[in-house]
């Protein structure tokens, strides 16, 4: 009987076979890898907000500090998102009647409370202390990013795992005196290691990679 | 159109007259027959009864297992009978279960190969097959015992976003290594094996599709001498590479009990015990197969007696082997003078689980033992039965390991007894099921006798050399 | 729990929330510095940890934050001053049962309270709680808890509230003060609060002719007639057992179900470590065999009819032994019972010793006698206080003649009257008469004569159902009162949140009825300044530290004139043979108490002290007697008496006395809730009601007869699920004693560090590299000698690392999820003999741990510290830490065990969770971390103030709770501190050390201290016997 053949073309297939039984789980590996990062997956999250406050108004042209809204941000683990009376403070006196402040105003009126929208979301088995770095010199910039440039919040860092770890095992480059540390335009003069070195000297700083310093 | 009246049907007494050492096949068979009584059983048109009605009963537990699986998923690992202190049932029982058969294949081909063990080419074949199918059951089972199997990837080492790795030190971790080579290369000897068959099947095709397929896994074999040379280079490079997977794979498997320190798994006895345990059961575990298979497709005259005896014979070794390792482990445990380890194994032997204990002993060392008689090596329905009972009591070996260690340990006040649930025993079915229809499924579509190699063996060949053109 | 049928839809649930908010008294309570209610008050902190409960199952499963999941964050719209979300706020409060006040401390998140902790500044406390006190905050968040006014006018359910009430009562009371109160009866329980008393008080001169009857089933009514017969008036006494020497106590569990065990059970560790002064000797003769009977160093099982009899032998062998005079003269010794059980050796040695024992410590000797005991046996008891001089000393007698009462013949009375249908309105004010009165009563058809019938309760339980009107009644952790506890301490109770379900106080209703406005805690603090003088600071103060002033009790130090005592009834000498009648008495159950708290899913699952049963009480008798009546563990029994039936499973207990059988009250609830049996949505009730066996002229103990039914019934303990086989029995014997190591009192004289030698092994080496500790180096200490095996620490666990319930199949399965476990084993080769020990097992924070080196994906780790890090979100959960590890400490999550957070209506539950502990969900394992939450806030604590964490800024769960200081937590690297010291005792020893794990926590051997002519040659546990 006839031996049956493959038409000539088809051995052109067969290096191309080869690519793809070797290339495909290496590349369906990394574009998950790649897509599911919390580098992209999560920075730019840019939620729309209730009432359109601008940080960069406030905490950019004029300059509030941070600490004047989230007042707890320095003793508790949560800096808090501002109380409504906290707006008011100010807003009885300043543009006491724009539209834009409508909810503010209701909010105040009523004690029901503004439903902002989070941008900065962890994982809720992550346990993340806001004053134990603010009172180590470590500044808002450094995971928020030029807030004070923001018309509408978006969230600048990936905020992953790893991503901390960098700053726990290498935490020099991310260390400021703690007086700056809402400062946003704060620059350094000289090599920033070196003043972290010191600085890291200064404060006793020993950032801790156990599990349990952010997981319980 | 071949049917099976077509081959010559012989009692097993006259083909075994017609046998003489080291004639492995009739004398009087000519290459073309043997290519004929093999190629008969895919070409056929359908099947005998029996195989529709086993590949029914097959696939339905193959069902079972899936509906098994989905629920443990959606529901919990709590829906077996697991719990504290016994963290380990069932699952990784059916895993090590599953492993040790996967031994045979290997073994059989490789090491036999290489040891020029010529009667092995009548059955490495479809040792092979099981050996695979055996480890794709074998490796089900620790991924879906897991609590969240949804990031079971999380033990392989990928780069990630965490900056975690997985933790070397653990001998789970060196399991998944070891299994995933093991079928790797298995995989690849089997499929090595295979393609001289297959491109005679397709040379032998009727039909464009299976001229198709066929030729598409033959990789153009075309048989020259060129090929041949090359290929039988490679065979020996794959054995040589296979051959010391065979102990790797089962002793890492014995890992995962011996590095840790509960009295009954902390032995260093562990891994030749396991090797010698799986080669045992691989072998029965062929037998199991081979029985049926050669007298289903009438084989008979290429899986001869004399193939079966030399099986018994390594089913009768191996299991005293087995039959020391128990004694050993007791003896060192007394020996030691650790009350730990000395109350497992007197609770192993009188305790709560005594029965499985006796069964596992009284299987695979006592009932072997009647293959010191050649009339028994040689009866058909006797050494089916011992090979039923061999499969039995390996999987109470694993049974006894994990259970009876783990049910009563250090402290008293967390001892508790381990019961299975109606999902345990549905999903060990299952796996029995997956692998049924795998095996199936082979013995109808593919050569379930290395043709080239058995005409390899032929007194004819011995004559004068290969003659490929007898195909043709 | 199934799905819960009577709650409301969660909208309006959270709708209800939102109300709560602008409610004036919530902007009150938040103007004042003790806020209440705010559980609302949705901070970002308190939004984001409510919705990581809810969403605990999708959050733990993903690996990276849950973007697509859109949360929002409701800040306040004007937060109070120094108001910090997420930070726990402490308010001092307290709660009472039975009649007895407990000063306590709530721990509180955002208005949320989730732990609850002792008072400190109180003696009786001092820092430790109650089972009960912890599973409070679980009490508080029970979905079950009734939510609304109901009416049930012509038998069918309609949905009302407090204004309709009110209307109603204004016309119906009207009427009745019209006939100033005819046919008007109040049946309150057992109370303390001087304010409540108060408001009876106005009630009852608004009322004159009511009928005000009190009860609670489990009042020390006897102990009360007791002393009266001594003293001339009812007396309390207040035990302090680090004064005493030798320790006598009578058919009493006076460090368990006492309700002054946190006092006792102080005083007795303090007499307990060797090393620290003489130890006290403890003698029990007691018919249960009880916690206290555990951990005695002698103990005669005896019927409790029989402890008379025993009392009359002492004193005259006393006599006999001279030195010692009774009023009756020689006389006694004559008289003295013979025979029976006295003839026994082992009964009349006791007698010998302890006669002696107690002469030779004369007035530094206790005795202490139960309330199931007659009226003058109690008295002979205390009077051997008074003759032996010890009062003063080791007891002091408290005039609790002002306190309310429970008269039984009140109750008889109150009952036939509403049999006779003289009774036209009764009012309950909490408690819960129709399932816990005697049964000889026919209450529930008493009850069900009168016309109206107006129930106040948390639950819409037994008797809401037979009422004709049901009030939800406030948790304590929602009202204002004051309790006065055991010795007489004023103690403060403040909400600590807004009514969860608009549930008002007794008193609220009692000023409904009298149609008065003010609140409670106005009344509260009118009745605070009548007896501490008013002021806005000094109520301040109060309020801040929760008890106020010295015991409001005067002591009786005179000697009463005459001490002489009419004959003890004559007692049943015989012991007891196969066919006599069994003895049944009644005892308080270590886990529900009467049943007030048996729909509280953390106490039914806690395993009891000395059975280890959960979910279920059972009749409990000695081995000999089960053969007897040939039956075993978990047979069904009918009990008779007179006439009346109940059916329940018997459990063997060891040392328990023969031709005796224990009853625990408070099992067999049939509108209790989802957890302890609901008759609506067909939930069983967990174990047996006993309360119809009992006697409203027998509350202590009574006759009764048995009958084996043939039917089995599957009682569920968390050790020896199944009965261990000859060989385990002979296995646990041989390492017992290795494992809890335990020594005569001698012995250690001679050896102090025999512990330390007990395990003879070869040097260890390890196979890694060890870690080296710079920093911290976190270790645990638990004192054999001390620990008295009441389990708090189990459950004070619980409730703070959201450890969850898995229920009674699952613990049968062996799944239970307590990461700290109260290991008990008996002792002794003669089962009717056996003495108890107990041990606390919790993770042992191995330096080399097993399980670390197991794990494929490192999701348990050890920390710089020492920590086994656990970290469920990294855990896959192929439980191989669990196999490797020896202590058989780590817990899996065979299912989602938080499903029911889930299930409309139930998600109050998730308020009570402590949102610095992850929430597990399913397929992760999970173990005690030494309270590493708490480790993390002292060290956040100390980085703000710039400095250490010091010895004692840390202490877990279980060691805060522990009633005799028995657990210390602490830092091995630091030179001072008391663990470091422990861990240098000679007692001390690692568990196992020989796997060479090196364990963090060491235990102390337990001493025992028995009499030199009693001390038995080898006191170390040769075997152990059945049910271990």
């Amino acid at each position: 009987m006839s031996q049956y053949q493959f038409p000539r073309w088809t051995d052109k297939l067969r290096p191309l076979l080869a690519v793809v039984a070797l290339g495909a789980p290496v590349y369906m590996t990394g574009i998950v890898l790649y897509g599911a990062s919390p580098d992209n997956l999560s920075v730019g999250y840019k939620p729309e907000q209730p009432v359109p406050f601008s940080h960069r108004l406030h905490a950019g042209e004029l300059g509030m500090d941070c600490r004047y809204c989230h007042t707890t941000v320095e003793k508790a683990g949560h800096a808090a998102i501002p109380s409504t009376n906290i707006c008011m403070n100010c807003h009885v006196n300043i543009h006491p009647d724009s539209p834009r402040l409508e909810k503010v105003r209701e909010s105040a009126a009523t004690g029901e409370p503004i439903p902002w929208v989070r941008v900065h979301d962890l994982p809720d088995f992550v346990f993340f202390n806001h004053s134990a770095h603010v009172q180590k010199g470590v500044g808002c910039i450094e995971c928020h990013g030029r807030i004070d440039q923001m018309e509408v919040v978006e969230q600048a860092k990936p905020l992953s795992m790893g991503w901390c770890l960098d700053c726990h095992r290498n935490p020099e480059p991310h260390l400021r005196p703690v007086a700056e540390v809402t400062n946003m335009n704060w620059m350094c003069e000289g090599s920033r290691e070196e003043l972290g070195a010191q600085l890291r000297e200064a404060n006793n700083i020993q950032p801790r990679q156990d599990c349990s310093t952010c997981h319980r | 159109m071949a049917d099976f009246t077509a081959v010559k049907e012989l009692t097993d007494a006259q083909l075994d007259d017609l046998v003489h050492p080291p004639q492995l096949v009739q004398g009087t068979e000519k290459f073309h027959d043997i290519t004929e009584s093999v190629c008969v059983v895919a070409e056929a048109h359908r099947a005998p009864k029996a195989w529709y009605v086993a590949f029914g009963i097959a696939v339905t537990f193959l069902g079972i297992l899936g509906a098994m699986i989905f629920h443990l998923v959606t529901t919990g690992v709590g829906v077996w009978g697991n719990n504290q202190p016994v963290a380990w049932g069932w699952p990784i029982v059916n895993f090590v279960f599953w492993v040790g058969i996967g031994h045979a294949g290997t073994l059989i081909s490789a090491v036999l190969f290489l040891f020029r063990q010529g009667w092995r080419t009548g059955i490495n074949r479809f040792a092979e097959a099981m050996t695979i199918f055996a480890v794709i059951c074998a490796g089900m089972f620790p991924a879906i015992h897991v609590g969240r199997i949804w990031v079971i990837y999380w033990v392989f080492p990928i780069p990630n976003q965490m900056d975690m790795w997985p933790n070397f030190r653990s001998p789970l971790l060196w399991d998944v290594f070891a299994v995933s080579t093991y079928f790797t290369v298995s995989l690849l000897f089997w499929y090595m094996g295979l393609v001289p068959d297959l491109a005679t099947q397709r040379d032998r095709a009727k039909t464009k599709l299976r001229k198709m397929l066929y030729g598409a896994f033959a990789l153009g074999w075309n048989g020259s001498n060129r090929q041949w040379h090359r290929y039988e280079r490679a065979y020996l490079i794959l054995a040589a590479l296979a051959t010391p997977l065979v102990l790797s794979v089962h002793s890492v498997v014995s890992f995962d009990f011996a590095i840790s320190q509960l009295p009954g798994w902390h032995t260093t006895i562990f891994p030749p015990y396991f090797v010698a345990g799986a080669i045992f059961s691989g072998f029965a575990m062929v037998m199991t197969l081979a029985v049926p298979a050669r007298q289903l497709f009438g084989l008979k005259h290429l899986i001869t007696m004399r193939h079966l005896e030399l099986i018994n014979k390594v089913i009768m070794a191996t299991g005293m082997l087995v039959g020391y390792a128990y004694a050993m482990e007791a003896f060192m445990a007394w020996y030691s003078g650790n009350k730990y380890e000395g109350f497992t194994f007197v609770n192993r032997a009188f305790g709560p689980y005594a029965w499985a204990y006796w069964i596992m002993v009284s299987c695979n060392v006592i009932s072997p033992q009647i293959f010191w008689f050649k009339k028994a090596r040689r009866s058909i329905p006797i050494m089916f039965i011992v090979s039923i009972f061999v499969n039995i009591g390996m999987w109470f070996e694993r049974f006894v390991i994990v259970v009876t260690s783990l049910n009563r340990d250090f402290l008293p006040s967390s001892w508790n007894y381990f019961t299975p649930t109606i999902v345990d025993l549905l999903t060990l079915m299952g796996s029995f099921g997956l692998f049924f229809t795998l095996f199936l499924l082979f013995c109808r579509w593919l050569p379930q006798v290395a043709m080239a190699e058995v005409k390899n063996v032929m007194p004819a060949a011995h004559a004068h050399g290969p003659d490929h053109e007898e195909d043709q | 729990m199934s799905s819960l049928e009577r709650s409301e839809s969660t909208r309006t649930y959270w709708r209800s929330l939102q109300h709560l908010e602008n409610s004036p008294e919530y902007q009150e309570m938040v103007a004042k510095e003790f806020p209440a209610g705010p559980e609302t008050n949705w901070t970002d902190s308190s939004r984001r940890r409510f919705l990581q409960i809810m969403g605990a199952s999708l959050a733990l499963s993903t690996a990276s934050s849950c973007r697509w999941q859109k949360e929002t964050l409701a800040p306040f719209a004007d937060r109070p001053e120094n108001w910090v979300p997420g930070k726990p706020r402490h308010y001092a409060t307290s709660m009472e049962v039975a009649g007895v006040g407990q000063a306590l401390v709530v721990t509180s998140y955002d208005g949320r309270p989730t732990k609850i902790e002792g008072n400190k500044n109180h003696p009786a406390s001092l820092g430790a709680t109650s089972s009960f006190a912890q599973a409070g905050t679980l009490g508080v968040y029970d979905p079950d808890r009734s939510r609304g006014v109901l009416s049930l006018a012509g038998g069918k359910e309609t949905p009302s509230d407090w204004k309709n009430f009110t209307a109603f009562a204004k016309v119906e009371f009207a009427a009745l003060k019209a006939s100033q109160g005819e046919g008007l009866a109040i049946i309150a329980p057992l109370t303390s609060s001087p304010s409540l008393r108060a408001a009876q008080e106005s009630f009852m001169a608004a009322f004159p002719k009511a009928q005000w009857v009190n009860w609670d089933a489990t009042a020390r009514s006897q102990e009360l007639a007791g002393t009266e017969i001594l003293f001339g008036k009812a007396a309390r006494p207040v035990y302090d057992l680090a004064k005493a020497d030798v320790v006598l106590i009578l058919d009493e569990d006076l460090l368990g179900t006492h309700p002054d065990a946190l006092r006792n059970s102080r005083g007795y560790a303090a007499r307990r470590k060797p090393e620290v002064g003489k130890m006290s000797r403890v003698w029990s003769v007691e018919s249960n065999h009880s916690l206290t009977g555990g951990i005695s160093d002698h103990r005669l099982p005896l019927r409790s009819s029989q402890i008379g009899a025993f009392l009359v032998a002492l004193e005259s062998e006393m006599i006999q032994q001279g030195r010692f005079k009774v009023p009756e003269g020689k006389a006694i010794a004559k008289g003295a019972p013979k025979g029976g059980f006295l003839a026994e050796a082992k009964a009349a040695n006791f007698i010998t010793a302890l006669a002696s024992d107690l002469l030779s410590a004369k007035k530094n000797s206790l005795i202490a006698v139960g309330n199931n005991q007659p009226a003058e046996v109690i008295a002979r008891a205390h009077r051997l206080n008074i003759l032996l001089g010890s009062v003063g000393t080791t007891v002091t007698y408290k005039d609790v003649s002002t306190l309310s009462t429970v008269d039984i013949n009140q109750v008889q009375a109150l009952a036939a009257s509403m049999k006779k249908g003289a009774v036209k309105t009764v009012v309950t004010l909490g408690g819960n008469p129709v399932y816990d009165m005697p049964g000889d009563l026919g209450f529930a058809e008493a009850f069900g004569k009168v016309k109206t019938r107006i129930h106040l309760g948390q639950y819409f339980d037994e008797t809401g159902v037979a009422s004709t009107w049901h009030l939800p009644q406030a948790h304590f952790l929602e009202s204002w009162s004051d309790n006065l506890t055991w010795d007489g301490t004023w103690t403060l109770a403040q909400p600590t949140l807004n009514p969860l379900w608009g549930g008002r106080s007794a008193a609220d209703v009692i000023g409904i009825l009298l149609n008065q406005e003010d609140s409670h805690e106005s009344r509260v603090r009118k009745v605070w300044a009548a007896a501490f003088g008013d002021g806005e600071t000094a109520w301040r103060k109060a309020v801040q530290l929760g008890i106020g002033g010295a015991s409001v009790f005067a002591d009786l130090t005179a000697r009463p004139k005459n001490l002489a005592l009419p004959d003890a009834t004559p007692a049943t000498m015989a012991v007891w043979k196969a066919g006599a009648a069994l003895e049944v008495s009644f005892a308080i159950d270590a886990s529900v108490h009467d049943g007030r708290f048996a729909n509280s899913g953390w106490l039914q699952e806690l395993p009891d002290p000395m059975t280890k049963l959960t979910w279920d009480n059972g009749a409990l008798m000695a081995p000999s007697t089960a053969d007897a009546l040939g039956v075993t563990t978990g047979s069904m029994m009918t009990f008779t008496v007179d006439g009346r039936n109940q059916d329940i499973a018997v459990y063997v207990m060891p040392g328990h006395a023969k031709g005796a059988v224990t009853l625990p009250m408070g099992y067999g609830r049939t509108e209790a809730g989802h957890v302890a049996g609901l008759s609506a949505d067909r939930v069983t009730p967990a174990g047996f009601d006993v309360y119809p066996l009992r006697g409203s002229h027998a509350l202590g103990f009574t006759l009764a007869t048995a009958k084996a039914t043939g039917e089995d019934y599957l009682l569920v303990s968390t050790q020896d699920h199944h009965l261990v086989d000859e060989i385990g029995m002979k296995g646990r014997g041989d390492r017992l004693g290795d494992l809890v190591r335990t020594g005569d009192l001698s012995k250690w004289e001679e050896h102090p560090d025999f512990a330390q030698h007990q395990v003879h092994h070869p040097p260890l080496i390890s196979l890694w590299e060890e870690h080296k500790y710079e920093g911290h180096r976190w270790a645990m200490s638990i004192d054999l000698s001390t620990c008295t095996g009441c389990s708090s620490c189990t459950i004070a666990c619980q409730a703070e690392n959201n450890i969850p319930v898995v229920g009674k199949s699952e613990v049968f399965k062996g799944r239970e999820m307590a990461w700290i476990r109260m290991d008990r084993y008996f002792i002794g080769d003669d089962p009717d003999e056996a003495e108890a020990t107990h041990q606390p097992v919790s993770c042992q924070q191995c330096e080399n741990a097993p399980c670390e080196q197991v794990c494929p994906v490192a999701a348990t780790t050890h920390s710089s510290e020492g920590l086994n890090d656990m970290v469920y979100n990294r855990c896959i959960g192929t439980r191989y830490c669990a196999n490797n590890c020896p202590y058989k400490v780590r817990r899996f999550n065979f299912f989602n065990n938080n499903l029911v957070v889930e299930e409309e209506g139930a998600e109050v539950l998730a308020l009570g969770k402590n949102p610095e502990v992850t929430v597990r969900s399913r397929g992760v394992m999970e173990k005690c971390t030494y309270c590493v939450q708490r480790i993390q806030a002292s060290r956040y604590e100390a980085t703000l103030e710039k400095r250490e964490i010091q010895d004692g800024d840390i202490t877990p769960a279980c060691a805060q709770v522990c009633p005799t200081n028995a657990i210390h937590f602490g830092d091995l690297n630091d030179d001072t501190s008391v663990v470091k010291a422990d861990h240098a005792n000679d007692r001390a020893y690692a568990m196992l050390g020989e796997l060479n794990n090196k364990p963090r926590t060491a235990f102390l051997a337990r001493i025992r201290n028995p009499h030199p002519s009693l001390v038995k040659h080898d006191s170390h546990p040769k075997d152990a016997i059945k049910h271990g």
